[in-house]
């Protein structure tokens, strides 16, 4: 090297100190393995090196990958990671009690819903061997985020645009109207502090609620969105005739652990109106109150999205009871507590008190006999073998594995009853309890499976169908969209409806787009729901006097706007 | 790429240094120094590197043409040509549509809006190959016959994509011939750490606070809220691009080459002229050197001057009218200043001065950081009250939960370390044992900034950088 020749060796030390550093950097990285990994306390697969082409060094994607590479195989990653966390704590001083909402970019609320890529890690392995096709899951996750982040009016587009239409009749605005008459007198409390601007409801849903170790998703809905979801259930209701269709919404953790002077009740006045417009063949499942009665439990993970198993027993109780099923006693079913599970939510928000306090995982397997496959859509084929439930497992994925398209569960229960599960990863959690309940239990996820319910109910002779999600995707039109599209998936023969062709014109509610007046489900019966539906004793609670901050939480949301992840 | 990411960090700059130094010869050197700023450029920008390389082709032939033409009208002509194609080029990919919405709003056309992608960093290197060519023209500069050394000139990985803005006569000597020692490793070492903490443990943080307090519903922060956001986001923006340059220089300082500052503590500055002085520097003295000073600077039609300079210096920042109105704001207080306000504050204690500069420089911010009209009327809005008072409990969380944090960016807007790095350099002088103990120190808490970075962008997720934009 050319150095000066009067080189000051304090000078010299000082900077091989760096390039000692450096060299050892780029020596273990030369170590690192090129292909994915698993990063345990994260739950999630690490990147691997990117497939470089002409095409992907062009767009960028490829140098992308390689910056992600470098960051998930940083030698003394989780040594840097916990230096990171110390140094983020100390930044001022944090109280427990403090409140803060975290934006985050729709973008990344929309991830949460694609639950496998945070917490569950079936994506790439579910590809191979399982008979579907390459890219399926990940072309329906795709539509999905498409939906998650457009508005009202993308919707049209996306159920649209080259897929086949949607088969179930979309509720007419008349029919919207009626649903609302029979709920008259239950207000959203959000509803009463409209923002001025439209600009407040985008910051409503793209908000998260942190308080100490905890984080919570901020929940938006509406009245009218808890119609339409209605009117769904009821639809499927009156597509299966001798079937019990049920609905089972999992209320998320700001309705149990809201700090004080938060008006949570948005959630389930939300849920409350959905059970009330249910039409009165359906009944109803109180989840809601079974699990306040053990609010003090663990019932929600407070670093991820998702109830704990714990949580979704109670809905699993819940539903017994309105089935008229024995549920399984908790304390009966084996039981096994993994610690360490760090969360989408921690995830999105990298809140220091969160990220030290990491959740535990309480499995419960099932007291039955289960062998369960999983497998594309539709079902056909051997499947794959899958498990029901990874007692061992530091994450959500601990139930069902992750998301699949379908499962298939059969039992050592022997009582003639097979259930039907419609889910999101909410459903997940519960679904494992129904083997002690079932012969068989199939598991559907609306957002990955492409073929029609119907034909599955028919072909396996379902005796109950229970729609399990998030209250948040209820309220969100791609979800409705979705479960509304697979009962018949291609569609039911068309047939003129007069009645319809007559609304179609004035359809100002987001059915419009994807229920053409030639195309109607002529099994669908049109929903009116039974005038002594009782309101929801739900008062309207007035608004506390919160600090601003905490406020989004309680604007409106018109109609399923963007960002709500379930 | 940016600097501030582990990829340039651990495996650009290591592997670049190790190329560059494995062979002792100027051309060599050169070409390694050449190739791999263009490797860092594309990495971000892998189809814009050709308009980078078309770029300097275009320029390093002008400046021939206008040497061998000296004194003729061809040398006048070749200059026009050349300003012509790289404003040209300046104005089709950063100004097309702002030109066009313009058009659209003002006549009655309806002309289609070009959707280009800004090519990252062609606001710096096209001011610097103007300068180059117009300095050749002035024959303040010979031209140069290697097209390799004007490519190195103007893709130089250090300052390519966010300045500071280097004259060619700047290093055209270097280089030529540029001297490479352990003192100026050690050097450039310590001022990298230092810009590198500075981008991503002051001003990422900062960001998060602007994220919330002031990218959300400004109804609802109200205006403590909004000038809390303001606040943060005065601090993001000194300390990312003072942070880029100070990384700038520190590596030009490794590889032997000498940048001037761009930055000098301009939050202490008591008026906006001082500001200005204070604040990147080489845009202002590009400014000053090829729009001011040969439109006649102070001597003729002086305030006509200042205005153009100001509404330029704006329109330089982004293709927004606000950043337009942001420059003619400043035009405006230094007029005033150089027609009275100066003398007043002079006859003022020092306190006003700085507590005047303060409050204009984050109002300025806030015509910065507002992207549009309606924003800006909004936002200006709410910071004097059109909202209320707003979350003042949650301003409290925020700056109790961020208060070791804040007092270390304001401690840092001071000329702190100018003052430890000259106590460090007597200590130095002084030779024997304190020589080490101030050469030691300084590396462990170099060390411990490099740490503390590198933690910071592992664990982190939020690394934006906003004069990606210029």
């Amino acid at each position: 090297m050319s150095l000066h020749p009067t080189a000051n060796p304090w000078h010299r030390a000082a900077s091989l100190l760096f390039v000692l550093w450096s060299a050892i950097v780029v020596v273990l990285f030369t170590q690192t393995p090129g292909g994915p990994q698993r990063a345990e306390t994260e739950n999630r697969d690490l990147a691997g090196l990117p497939d470089c082409t002409v095409e992907t060094v062009l767009s960028g994607a490829c140098m992308g990958g390689f910056d992600a590479w470098v960051s998930d195989h940083f030698p003394f990653r989780s040594l840097f990671l916990g230096w990171s966390s110390t140094i983020e704590g100390n930044r001022g001083i944090s109280l427990a009690s403090d409140i803060t909402v975290i934006k985050v970019t729709e973008a990344d609320l929309a991830r949460l819903e694609r639950a496998d890529e945070w917490a569950e890690g079936t994506g790439s392995d579910l590809a191979e061997g399982s008979g579907l096709e390459p890219g399926e899951e990940l072309a329906a996750a795709g539509s999905g985020d498409e939906a998650l982040l457009g508005s009202g009016e993308d919707e049209a587009a996306v159920t649209g645009g080259g897929e086949p239409r949607a088969s179930l009749k979309a509720p007419t605005s008349a029919e919207l109207t009626e649903l609302e008459k029979a709920m008259e007198g239950v207000e959203l409390p959000a509803e009463k502090a409209a923002p001025a601007s439209g600009k407040g409801a985008v910051s409503r849903v793209a908000g998260l609620l942190v308080q100490g170790d905890r984080v919570m998703q901020v929940f938006g809905g509406s009245r009218r969105a808890a119609a339409a979801f209605a009117s769904i259930v009821n639809g499927y209701a009156a597509a299966l005739p001798g079937v019990r269709v049920w609905s089972v919404l999992a209320p998320t953790a700001i309705s149990f652990h809201a700090p004080k002077g938060y008006d949570s009740s948005g959630e389930r006045v939300n849920i409350a109106q959905i059970n009330a417009a249910l039409s009165p063949g359906i009944r109803r499942v109180d989840v809601v109150s079974e699990m306040l009665q053990h609010a003090s439990e663990y019932l929600y993970f407070r670093t991820d999205h998702h109830w704990t198993g714990r949580g979704a027993y109670y809905a699993y109780a819940a539903f017994c009871r309105s089935a008229g099923l024995a549920a399984v006693p908790l304390d009966s079913m084996p039981r096994k507590v993994n610690r360490g599970y760090l969360g989408s939510l921690w995830a999105l928000t990298r809140v220091p008190a969160v990220g030290s306090h990491p959740d535990e995982v309480e499995v419960f397997s099932p007291v039955t006999k289960v062998s369960a496959r999983v497998y594309g859509s539709p079902i056909s084929g051997a499947g794959r073998p899958a498990a029901w439930v990874l007692p061992n497992a530091r994450s959500y994925g601990a139930y069902l594995g992750g998301d699949f398209p379908a499962m298939v569960a059969t039992t050592s229960v022997k009582n003639g009853r097979k259930a039907l599960v419609i889910k999101n990863s909410f459903g997940n959690a519960f679904a494992t309890f129904l083997a002690n309940n079932f012969e068989e239990v199939v598991v559907i996820d609306y957002r990955y499976f492409n073929a029609s319910v119907a034909d599955v109910v028919v072909e396996r002779g379902i005796t109950d169908v229970i729609i399990a999600a998030g209250a948040f995707a209820a309220n969100t039109s791609y979800h409705r969209n979705r479960i509304r599209k697979i009962l018949f998936y291609n569609g039911p023969p068309p047939r003129m409806d007069s009645a319809q062709t007559e609304g179609s014109g004035s359809q100002a509610a987001e059915g419009s787009g994807q229920a053409p007046p030639a195309v109607a489900a002529p099994a669908v019966a049109p929903v009116v729901p039974s005038p002594e539906v009782p309101a929801p004793a739900e008062p309207a609670v007035p608004r506390a006097e919160a600090p601003a901050a905490v406020a989004p939480a309680a604007a409106p949301a018109p109609e399923g706007s963007a960002g709500e992840a379930p | 790429m940016v600097f501030a990411s582990l990829t340039f960090l651990y495996l650009f700059l290591p592997i670049s240094a190790l190329l560059y130094f494995a062979w002792n010869n100027i051309t060599y050197r050169n070409i390694v120094l050449t190739l791999v700023s263009l490797v860092f450029y594309a990495w971000g920008e892998p189809v814009w590197v050709i308009l980078l390389l078309f770029s300097s082709g275009v320029d390093w032939a002008h400046g021939l043409l206008v040497e061998r033409f000296r004194g003729k009208w061809q040398a006048k002509a070749a200059l026009i040509s050349c300003l012509t194609i790289n404003l040209g080029l300046l104005g089709a990919f950063k100004y097309g549509g702002l030109i066009t919405e313009t058009l659209n709003a003002v006549l009655p056309v309806a002309l289609p809006v070009p959707q280009v992608a800004l090519p990252v960093g062609i606001s710096f290197y096209t001011f610097q190959t103007i300068s180059y060519v117009v300095d050749v023209y002035r024959g303040e500069i010979p031209a140069t016959r290697s097209p390799l050394k004007f490519l190195l000139f103007v893709s130089l990985f250090h300052q390519l994509v966010a300045g500071p803005i280097v004259r060619y006569a700047e290093i055209a000597a270097e280089i030529d011939n540029r001297v490479h020692s352990w003192d100026g490793a050690w050097r450039g070492l310590r001022r990298f750490a230092k810009g590198l903490f500075k981008k991503v443990c002051i001003a990422n943080v900062a960001a998060l606070l602007v994220q919330t307090w002031l990218d959300g519903d400004l109804a609802q922060v109200g205006a403590a809220g909004a000038w809390l956001g303001l606040l943060a986001f005065t601090l993001q923006i000194y300390f990312d691009f003072s942070g880029y340059s100070d990384m700038a220089i520190g590596m030009g300082w490794m590889f032997g080459f000498h940048y001037a500052e761009n930055f000098d503590h301009p939050y202490v500055a008591r008026s906006a002229t001082e500001f200005w002085r204070r604040w990147h520097i080489s845009l202002g003295t590009f400014f000053r050197d090829y729009v001011y000073i040969p439109l006649g600077g102070n001597r003729s039609h002086g305030m006509r001057n200042l205005f153009v300079v100001w509404g330029l210096t704006g329109l330089w920042h982004g293709a927004s009218w606000n950043f337009v109105i942001w420059g003619l704001y400043f035009g405006l207080l230094i007029a005033a200043e150089r027609l009275f306000l100066q003398k007043w504050l002079e006859r003022l204690p020092k306190a006003v001065g700085h507590l005047y500069l303060l409050l204009i420089a984050m109002l300025g911010w806030a015509i910065f950081h507002a992207t549009d009209l309606q924003q800006l009327r909004q936002l200006f809005g709410t910071l004097f009250g059109a909202a209320g008072v707003g979350d003042l409990a949650g301003v409290a969380v925020a700056l109790r939960a961020n208060m070791f944090w804040l007092a270390a960016a304001l401690l840092l807007c001071l000329p702190l370390t100018s003052w430890t790095l000259r106590w460090s350099d007597d200590l130095e002088v002084a030779g024997g044992w304190r020589r080490g103990l101030a050469v030691g120190g300084g590396a462990l808490a170099a060390l411990a900034l490099l740490l503390a970075a590198t933690a910071m962008l592992v664990g982190g997720t939020y690394n934006p950088f906003i004069y990606y934009r210029f």
